[in-house]
């Protein structure tokens, strides 16, 4: 653990690692970052405001996030209303490099399509009624790919040190401006979220590197013209992409569960009892939606208030903040942890 | 806060999984597993560790994935200046005299990777297998494992491939570990990864390496009609364009083939 606050587990590891050779390469780097070398002593911050852990998982239409509203300053639930998915980039033909909540249903699929979250129809229902009524579904294809040919859209969530996350918003929001004023003048490709992850991760390597971590584990969701991206970025730089993403305390109580989820799936498609091989917008939220209650039972960091963001062609969309149902009852027989009765 | 807390930050971490070369006469081969992960938590079931250099050469790490990633990153940018200052590509000798400088100069700060570096040497076109320490301290080798089941993978090659506690037959002459054909270097790839998947739990999910030919090889080619019996059970092929290599294609070396191969490991 990084901290003896207990409130460090975002981001845990054990301390083995046999590589033989006998040589203690970690040692070897503290000596240097802290030695003679005529370089100043850096003091390694702690986190202080901290968010628990945050979800990611890739689902039919895109990739959804999730991420409860606490900010504890150790154990205490110090911030109840805090967002800790950050919608940073969403550009499309029509506005280029625009950010914007809540925009998922609007542009791209838009006239028959209401706002998806308030609607029994996904987009790729949409999608398929529309290929359905006309004529030749091949031209129709086509053109949807040239509509979405400039979509771009990147979102985090981020757990860990909220002031380190305060940073991060701010210098990524320093790139995206950057990157807007150029689109605006020539034709300036959109940033792809592969491109915003890799920006990601160097910051956080150079920063590990230098011994002043930003204290945070990232997962980074996105979609360019239709293909989804899911990836995760920690503290020392540490980068990986799977189809499921759980961060610290999330990748021992929720993970299992993503992967239980999304591999039954796989495996319904592959068997034929279900078209395509990923999970719907429904069971995909349906199953984050159980991830983030088991988190709440068990993790004592958690808040039952959080959002999901979802991520489509269309855009990013952040839920309202929502709750679990919970039921306790069970706890008033409990005594301790054994089987001791009052 | 209560307490003044004095606890260092760790810049390090352990990413397991393992990696493994094989020279032969006019081949290699070089392949590790696509597990990523930290203490018992499996981070990624699909995580590259073997990467292209150039159309001859290739470079895998093991260790700090971080520090492996980035460190590949900057070897790929040293490669992509000499290519635009001479013209061709760098040859493999050349590369591992790179690496070692790279990873020297870092001694005070170590980059937490074994790198194990195989391709086609530029004079005799034969297979090459260079291995490195994490501070630069390297050697040509026939072949060599290293990351978290470096111990279950080494002494099997070492037994297979170098012939340890082999006595040749009366009158036979003796053993050459250069000497192996394309097939059984891949049989002994397949069965090291299967064997360590078994017994180490950092190990596991995908096999995923690549075989390179010298220009001058034309038998026991991996793809084609009448080389049945070549590839392993269960493993894929495929050739490599060297386009698609992420080297400098315009100047791409001549003649040399490379093929990306994959396998199933066992998940649990």
């Amino acid at each position: 653990m990084y901290n003896s606050h207990g409130h460090g587990h975002f981001y845990s590891r054990s301390s083995s690692g046999e590589y033989g050779y006998g040589y203690d390469v970690g040692q070897a780097g503290r000596d240097f970052l802290n030695g003679g070398m005529g370089g100043e002593k850096q003091v390694t911050q702690q986190p202080l405001v901290t968010g628990t852990s945050v979800l990611g998982l890739k689902y039919a239409d895109g990739i959804m996030l999730a991420a409860d509203n606490l900010a504890s300053y150790g154990s205490l639930a110090r911030f109840k209303d805090i967002q800790r998915l950050y919608p940073l980039y969403s550009s499309s033909a029509a506005h280029p490099g625009q950010t914007s909540q809540s925009t998922a249903g609007a542009g791209v699929l838009s006239e028959s399509a209401p706002n998806p979250s308030n609607s029994a129809k996904t987009e790729s229902e949409v999608m398929a009624d529309k290929e359905s009524k006309e004529k030749d579904p091949k031209d129709e294809k086509k053109d949807e790919k040239k509509a979405q040919s400039r979509s771009s859209h990147t979102c985090l969530a981020v757990a860990g040190d909220m002031s380190d996350f305060q940073y991060l918003k701010k210098i990524l929001e320093g790139v995206v401006t950057k990157e807007r004023a150029q689109s605006t003048t020539d034709a300036h490709p959109a940033l792809a979220p592969e491109q915003i992850y890799e920006y990601l991760s160097n910051v956080m390597y150079a920063r590990r590197s230098k011994m002043n971590p930003l204290w945070n584990a990232i997962v980074l969701g996105g979609v360019k013209d239709g293909k989804s991206f899911l990836g995760y970025i920690d503290l020392l730089g540490t980068t990986y992409q799977a189809p499921t993403l759980a961060t610290g305390f999330a990748s021992h109580f929720a993970q299992p569960l993503l992967r239980e989820a999304y591999e039954e799936r796989e495996a319904a498609g592959k068997r034929g009892e279900k078209e395509g091989l990923l999970l719907s917008r429904e069971e995909a939220e349906a199953v984050l939606d159980n991830c983030m209650k088991v988190l709440f039972y068990r993790d004592a960091r958690s808040l039952n208030k959080y959002q999901i963001a979802t991520i489509t062609d269309a855009g990013i969309d952040i839920s309202a903040s929502r709750e679990n149902q919970t039921e306790w009852k069970f706890a008033e027989g409990l005594r301790g942890y054994g089987p001791q009765k009052q | 806060m209560p307490e003044a807390i004095q606890h260092r930050f760790d810049p390090y971490s352990s990413n397991g999984g393992s990696i493994l070369a094989i020279a032969g006469k006019d081949f290699a081969v070089v392949a590790g597993d696509t597990r990523q992960s930290e203490g018992y938590s499996i981070q990624s079931r699909y995580q590259k560790k073997v990467f292209p250099l150039t159309s001859k050469a290739i470079l895998a790490v093991n260790g700090f994935a971080a520090d492996g990633n980035n460190f590949v990153k900057r070897v790929k940018q040293r490669l992509e200046w000499y290519t635009h200052a001479h013209n061709k590509e760098m040859p493999i000798k050349s590369i591992a005299r790179l690496i070692q400088t790279m990873l020297y100069a870092r001694r005070m700060f170590p980059y937490y990777v074994y790198n194990v570096l195989a391709g086609i040497e530029e004079d005799d076109g034969t297979g090459a297998v260079y291995s490195f320490d994490p501070v630069g301290s390297y050697e040509r080798e026939t072949c060599r494992a290293a990351g978290a089941a470096q111990s279950l993978l080494q002494p099997f090659l070492d037994n297979q491939i170098y012939f340890r506690n082999h006595t040749p037959a009366p009158g036979q002459p003796p053993f050459d570990p250069s000497t192996h054909p394309l097939s059984t270097v891949l049989s002994i790839l397949v069965d090291s990864f299967s064997s360590a998947t078994e017994r180490h739990i950092e190990v596991g999910d995908f096999l995923e390496g690549y075989v390179i030919l010298s220009p001058g090889r034309t038998s026991d080619d991996l793809i084609g009609e009448g080389v049945k019996g070549v590839l392993p059970e269960g493993m894929t092929v495929e050739e490599q364009d060297p386009e698609d290599l992420d080297v400098q294609s315009a100047v791409a070396g001549k003649g040399c083939r490379v093929f990306l191969v994959r396998k199933e490991l066992k998940r649990d």
